[in-house]
């Protein structure tokens, strides 16, 4: 039996190009994600890679309803049932919400600088649990202690803290409601590699310990490998190639694949770098 | 062709005051860059290797302050000078910048004017720097932008900055840098905005370019296998000291300082691994107390005291 | 570059102040203005006299000096004046007056002088400078009824000063609302205020103004007039600040922390109320203060114009007509003072917008 989180059907999203004057219209659209489609299991971890431009970042904003889709399906497994998120209404959608949450690329624009800690972390509660409000201190002392953050920066801003700790005030604003799934964009691409290491360890500890399913979006392929179990190549707005990481890594099908795997860096001075021609390959 | 030394910073300290106290982002470096070679900063945020850099061409600027410290620049065939020790506006210094040390940044879309063309951007640094008539700078212009692999070049000269995908803007930037014939080129992060492919390109270009007209580059970076690909020498910094330099093979295959230990460990490998090994980035000067450089084996230095330096590595 | 960790525990607000205190400018000329506002609140005690109080025996009588010595070399603790002695010039027929060191008329702080109605809830008589009754203190000299400029310019801070206060706050309510739907709602509702905006921008202020204040009917009681003065100042300067404000409410509805919250489900209330307005709050200050300066000249340029407030109301433009005429720069020069007020609280106030404008902006340029 498969137990799919989310089923994304021939999804596509598209901005209308405006002509501007003194009345602006429409004359012609771009397709940001074009007919794309996957599903996710319970507790795993799917990886988007692509380069910028590629249309991973818009993808899962639409899925989450940030950007509003064109056509396609995104059915999602609520605890009330299969729902799918791209025919509710924006009032519909805010209790679902508590199940699906988002984690940042930019640890610096995703808290609001004017917030406390301990108000940014609550957020989430007051806004879907305003009635336990006497309860929300001691769930938000008790997720910053989850996330590896001390008691003690309840009151502080977050321009008191480096990059790695404010993604994991992020990260505690996320799972605070205990949602089933996360979405997280670059959620690690801006922090320095030790601090990156932290985070993504704490992301696994995490998603043991609550069951999550995480959408993981990057551009480092490295990440992806180290952290998901299957993996979508998006290029130009396209699944390219999908399937188990190992088998994506290990034995590319797609052209475009290959061109992106060859051009990592290796640890190793010894191995030298050797990207394919882009030219030279049938990327279309 | 002599190794020898085009650069040579001693003891430099660089201290940032602000609404409440005083940083020393830069605390007692010294560095030496060898001639025709890459020589890579590596370290995280907050670790001085920008600021080090920008020092080398006097561009730290309030409220930012050189404390002490020496920047000895032994250009081919010339004299050596303290580049500490020019005059603000001097000829030599406005030579210096462009003229001897060229820099490009990370993002290059910052450092160039969207308001003018690609062409007039390349022209304009080869007209201030060199005594060229405006057909001359053109060609000049031309020839450069065709050398680093910008296709079209007379017509794409007469594009703007945004009309350019951000591989081309760093081609430029690099365009930019090289017009004037500079001895040292300072990249600041080129590569970390771009996309990995992308990336592979501009690496192969410098790597190509340091090969074929003996640049020296000072490469700033945080990504380690950036650094495994383009760097013969390697200095490890963290929160303003130097905590290790050497050659690449020697930093990357057999680090002795336990911080770049952690820092190659930490970074997720082509294998999957169960756990990553982070380090510690808070800042805490106690985890890597402020040991001195010493020389150890295999002409390399490491911060720590003798009795934590494993015995192979002794002199 | 700064160390993270030395931050801790700082408020926004604390930290802008910490870099508003840096501009030594700003500081000195907040603490100038709010001085200013001070004496204005309390001009009754603090202005010698009355304003429309005349004294027979000055007409255009030029500043007295304080002396503390007097014409015998004795030095006195009590600062006081001269009085002043009268002769017509035989060839001009213009009135002189000098300076008679016979009279003293001494100078008496927080003493009883001329009655008055403080804030129109009771009557008071002490005064914070005055002299012995029967003697008169002209600091600033006296204009061509013999009404001393100085309490004038007291009473006229009064009004010029809380005018720039009260036209801006209705500026702001214009400006923040008009300017968040355009910026918050967008689309049609957008482009209309947009082009909206765009027209009354177009028409030059000057004739505007004057073509709406010659509306404003003559029998209006002082107040009306000073109410509809602001209402008219009000509705050409929101369109800057809405402006700004719409911009603002663009760009920020994009940032990472404002989707977030959409994202957690927050209401558009909540958004605008929790997230949008706090992060423009310190740019609106700044606009709103640099706004200020603009209300007071546009009053004083009315004023002096003869279709603003009118006498007997009290303003800094109104004072200034009274130096229309080339005679006065050359016979009476003191009558300028008032326009020396204005041009030091217009500086002061772009001191201060400026000095707010590079300390509220905390993170620009923040990382390194």
């Amino acid at each position: 039996m498969t137990d799919n989180i989310l089923e994304v059907n021939n999804f596509s999203v598209k901005f209308p190009l405006m002509k501007r004057g003194l009345l602006s219209r429409q004359v012609g659209e771009f397709t940001a994600v074009n007919n794309v489609s996957f599903s996710v299991q319970r507790g795993s971890s799917l990886g988007i890679v692509g380069e910028s431009g590629s249309g991973k970042t818009t993808l899962v904003r639409a899925i989450l309803r940030a950007i509003d889709p064109a056509s396609g399906s995104a059915v999602f497994q609520s605890h009330t049932g299969a729902v799918d998120l791209c025919q509710l209404s924006n009032k519909a959608l805010i209790p679902l919400r508590m199940q699906m949450q988002m984690i940042f690329q930019d640890p610096f624009a995703s808290l609001n600088p004017r917030m406390k800690v301990a108000d940014i972390v609550s957020e989430p509660l007051v806004i879907h649990r305003p009635e336990q409000h006497r309860e929300h201190r001691q769930m938000v002392i008790h997720m910053l202690e989850r996330v590896g953050l001390e008691a003690d920066t309840l009151h502080r801003f977050p321009h008191a803290f480096s990059g790695g700790q404010r993604q994991r005030i992020g990260i505690a604003r996320a799972l605070i409601l205990n949602p089933s799934l996360v979405i997280c964009d670059e959620a690690v691409s801006a922090l320095d590699v030790s601090v990156q290491a932290q985070v993504l360890n704490l992301l696994v500890d995490l998603q043991q310990e609550m069951n999550l399913t995480y959408i993981f979006v990057a551009h480092d392929l490295n990440v992806v490998h180290h952290f998901c179990e299957q993996a979508l190549v998006m290029y130009h707005g396209s699944v390219v190639e999908s399937g188990p990481v190992e088998q994506i890594f290990t034995s590319p099908r797609h052209d475009y694949t290959r061109l992106l795997l060859s051009a990592i860096p290796s640890l190793d001075p010894d191995i030298k770098l050797s990207p394919l021609d882009r030219n030279s390959l049938s990327l279309e | 062709m002599s190794i020898d030394t085009i650069l040579s910073i001693r003891g430099l300290s660089v201290m940032f005051k602000t609404e409440i106290g005083e940083h020393l982002a830069v605390n007692n470096v010294s560095l030496d860059m060898k001639r025709s070679q890459t020589t890579a900063i590596v370290g995280e945020s907050g670790s001085g290797k920008s600021v080090t850099a920008y020092a080398m061409m006097r561009l730290i600027q309030a409220p930012g302050k050189i404390t002490s410290g020496q920047i000895i620049c032994t250009p081919a065939q010339q004299e050596s000078f303290d580049v500490l020790q020019l005059a603000d506006n001097s000829d030599a210094l406005y030579h210096l910048r462009g003229g001897l040390m060229a820099m490009i940044f990370q993002e290059p879309m910052t450092a160039l004017s969207p308001v003018h063309t690609i062409g007039n951007q390349v022209m304009e640094a080869i007209l201030t720097h060199q005594s060229v008539t405006k057909a001359e700078a053109f060609e000049l212009a031309c020839a450069m932008l065709d050398r680093v692999g910008i296709a079209d070049a007379s017509q794409r000269m007469q594009q703007y900055p945004f009309e350019f995908s951000g591989g081309m803007r760093q081609r430029v930037m690099i365009a930019m840098a090289l017009v004037c014939k500079p001895q040292i080129l300072i990249c600041d992060e080129p590569t970390t905005a771009l996309d990995v492919t992308i990336q592979a390109e501009i690496l192969a270009l410098l790597k190509e370019l340091k090969e074929t007209i003996q640049i020296s580059l000072l490469f700033i970076t945080h990504d380690l296998a950036v650094v495994a690909q383009i760097a013969d020498q390697v200095m490890v910094m963290n929160q303003g000291r130097v905590l290790e330099t050497g050659s690449v093979r020697q930093i990357l295959n057999d680090p002795i300082h336990p911080y770049t230990q952690n820092l190659i460990a930490a970074v997720p490998g082509m294998k999957q691994q169960d756990r990553l090994r982070p380090v510690s980035n808070k800042p805490d000067p106690t985890d890597y107390p402020s040991y001195s450089l010493i020389p150890v084996k295999g002409d390399r230095q490491v911060a720590l005291p003798v009795s934590l330096i494993p015995e192979e590595y002794h002199l | 570059m700064a160390n993270p960790e030395l931050f801790k525990d700082l408020s926004s607000r604390r930290l802008t102040w910490l870099r508003f205190k840096r501009h030594k400018l700003a500081l000195v000329s907040g603490g100038f203005l709010i001085f200013l506002y001070f004496i204005a609140a309390f001009c009754e005690f603090f202005a010698p006299y009355e304003p429309n109080w005349r004294n027979p025996k000055a007409i255009f009588a030029p500043p007295q000096e304080i002396h503390f010595i007097d014409n015998q070399g004795d030095f006195h603790f009590r600062p006081f004046v001269y009085g002043y002695s009268l002769t017509i010039n035989p060839e001009t027929w213009v009135r002189e007056y000098t300076q008679d060191p016979q009279q003293t008329h001494s100078i008496y702080f927080f003493a009883k002088g001329q009655k008055y109605q403080f804030w129109n809830l009771f009557s008071a008589e002490h005064h914070f400078i005055t002299t012995a009754s029967g003697q008169y203190l002209h600091l600033f000299g006296t204009d061509k009824l013999g009404r001393d400029i100085f309490s004038r310019i007291i009473y006229g801070a009064r009004i010029s000063l809380s005018l720039g206060l009260i036209g801006v706050a209705l500026t702001l309510v214009l400006g923040v609302l008009i300017g968040g739907i355009a910026g918050y709602v967008g689309g049609r509702i957008d482009n209309l205020i947009q082009r909206i905006i765009e027209v009354l921008q177009s028409i030059p202020t000057l004739p505007l103004w004057m073509a709406l204040s010659a509306a404003v009917p003559v029998h209006w009681s002082p107040l009306g007039v000073y109410f509809s003065i602001i209402v008219i100042l009000s509705f050409i300067q929101w369109t800057g600040l809405a402006r700004v404000v719409r911009g603002r409410f663009l760009a920020l509805r994009e940032e990472d922390f404002v989707v977030a919250a959409r994202l957690l489900g927050a209401s558009q209330l909540r958004i605008i109320t929790r997230h949008l307005l706090p992060s423009f709050m310190s740019h609106i200050i700044t606009t709103a203060t640099l706004a200020i300066p603009g209300m007071i000249l546009a009053e004083t340029a009315l004023s002096f114009l003869g279709v603003g407030l009118r006498a007997p109301v009290v303003s800094w433009g109104v004072l200034l007509q009274q130096a229309q005429n080339f005679q006065v720069i050359v016979l009476t020069p003191w009558l300028l003072l008032p326009g020396i007020f204005v041009i030091l609280v217009v500086i002061a106030f772009n001191l201060l917008g400026d000095g707010l404008r590079d300390a509220a902006d905390p993170y620009g340029g923040h990382q390194s």
